[in-house]
């Protein structure tokens, strides 16, 4: 059934297509919140706040506006709450497990590049979640959800110079952080050649 | 480091890799990468990293997870309870104990351990405390506190019962102590706002816990680009907190402000400084 229709239903109550709903964007919005949140119950917890909180503002949702944008915004609120919430009571989560939980487990000895490209995508990983939560919000929603700047501007309500310059913050930091914990830029030269140059004149 | 004069090329090149440059922004970006060094290996950089993103169908959704959407859904409408408390409560809370702390002359600034290996020396201690006496307005009924203090029971735990023993030893101290000049306790008395206004200025000044928590004076950083200032020029604690320098906060560059009070503290004081940056322009 098309989305408009589900969301028609939804606002007049119904619940079966309220569930509907919540499974034609669960994966995403989990996703989403697995990367924000470190751990797995914290991503779980998010994600069904954020659908709740679709079903609470769904009567007031403009059938003009975009979906995907509003659930968007749910979706990292959710997650911005619950770790400022999380932040107080100083969990203590055993986090090497959450982490192992994140990659499929390959019990086949990897290739040396998938190996190289998993131990990148784990530093990555890492420097994300050292990152204040506002700068690891707008990296996931530009390098991972791949949204444009207006996208990620409508979801978080900033203006888009701040989007811009946030993400360019977000990004030193994170550069700043991998170049203090490991080598992955060493590990990662492999693949930045001066190809880079050419890539941006033909953008 | 000459990360300075490029600071403006860091964000075009940002958003050159997103390709959200107006054409004149391209060229002006092309142009310096073909005679800047230090920006091609920054460039390089930006591009590794997004090389190293996961892809979005990586993670699949838990089994089961639309069923406990709807089962708390159900849960939600028989209790009748919201599921999101306040968000906007952890801030509150620490605004108003901003205010009332700094209101009661509480302020302990245990020589305890700090992050990131700076400590406060035994000498640091004393002047602290004394300058930030000397700025402290009148003190409120302890009413006031109990009050605020039965509002969130985890601030409670932490500053409430310092909040007293603070109040007790600033009574004993005040006195032989003597403070900075009568004038710089007159200023603070007429008192500009602890509390948080319009312009988004606010001064928490966080009290030891009773285990002899790590702790350190604390001010909110507000403006656009306080967030970016502070991950430039601080450092970030095992709690996700951020810490920055006093020197650095004393030369904080045009747009960033906090109260000018915390000021007269921060002149004195060498060392660590828990940051809390409030972007003005950010949705609450």
């Amino acid at each position: 059934m098309e989305e408009r229709e589900l969301i028609a239903r939804c606002q007049a109550g119904d619940e079966a297509a309220f569930e509907a709903l919540v499974r034609m964007h669960e994966k995403r919005v989990y996703a989403l919140c697995r990367r924000m949140c470190r751990s797995e119950d914290d991503a779980l917890e998010a994600a069904q706040d954020a659908f709740l909180a679709v079903w609470r503002g769904i009567g007031s949702f403009r059938e003009d506006a975009a979906f995907s944008t509003w659930l968007y915004r749910l979706a990292t609120n959710a997650c911005l709450d619950l770790l400022r919430r999380e932040k107080k009571r100083s969990l203590d989560v055993s986090l090497d497990d959450e982490e192992a939980r994140l990659d499929p487990v390959d019990a086949a000895p990897q290739p040396e590049e998938a190996a190289l490209r998993a131990e990148t995508r784990r530093m990555v990983r890492e420097g994300l979640y050292a990152l204040p939560d506002d700068y690891r919000e707008v990296l996931l929603l530009r390098e991972t959800e791949q949204l444009s700047y207006q996208e990620i501007a409508d979801i978080t309500g900033l203006e888009l110079g701040t989007v811009k310059s946030r993400i360019s913050r977000a990004r030193l930091a994170l550069r700043n952080y991998l170049t203090a914990n490991g080598n992955f830029f060493e590990r990662a030269s492999s693949k930045v050649t001066e190809c880079n140059r050419k890539e941006a004149e033909c953008k | 480091m000459q990360v300075n004069t490029h600071e403006k090329y860091q964000e075009l090149l940002s958003a050159l890799l997103d390709g959200e440059l107006t054409d004149a922004e391209r060229e002006d970006a092309l142009a310096h990468l073909d005679g800047c060094e230090a920006c091609r290996i920054y460039f390089a950089e930006l591009n590794a990293m997004r090389g190293a993103f996961a892809e979005p169908e990586d993670i699949p959704a838990p089994d089961g997870f639309a069923e406990g959407v709807m089962a708390r859904l159900h849960e939600e409408d028989a209790k009748k309870v919201s599921a999101f408390p306040a968000a906007a409560k952890p801030r509150g809370t620490w605004r108003k104990w901003g205010a009332l702390a700094a209101c009661a002359a509480v302020v302990v600034l245990a020589a305890s351990v700090l992050p990131n290996a700076m400590r406060m020396g035994s000498s640091g201690a004393p002047e602290t405390v004394m300058s930030v006496q000397s700025i402290a307005p009148a003190m409120a009924p302890p009413d006031a506190l109990r009050d605020a203090a039965a509002e969130d029971t985890e601030e409670n735990a932490v500053l409430t019962g310092s909040a007293y023993n603070a109040e007790s030893a600033a009574a004993d101290t005040a006195a032989p102590e003597a403070p900075l000049t009568p004038a710089g306790a007159a200023t603070a008395a007429e008192s500009k706002q602890y509390v948080t206004s319009d312009a988004g200025v606010s001064v928490s000044i966080v009290t030891s816990g009773p285990e002899g928590d790590n702790v350190c004076p604390e001010l909110t950083l507000c403006g656009a680009g306080a967030a970016e200032w502070l991950a430039d020029n601080g450092w970030q604690g095992e709690s996700g907190e951020w810490y920055a320098d006093a020197a650095s906060l004393r030369a904080l560059p045009e747009g960033l402000t906090f109260d000018e009070d915390a000021a007269l503290w921060l002149a004195d004081y060498e060392g660590a400084v828990r940051v809390t940056a409030e972007e003005t322009e950010a949705a609450p």
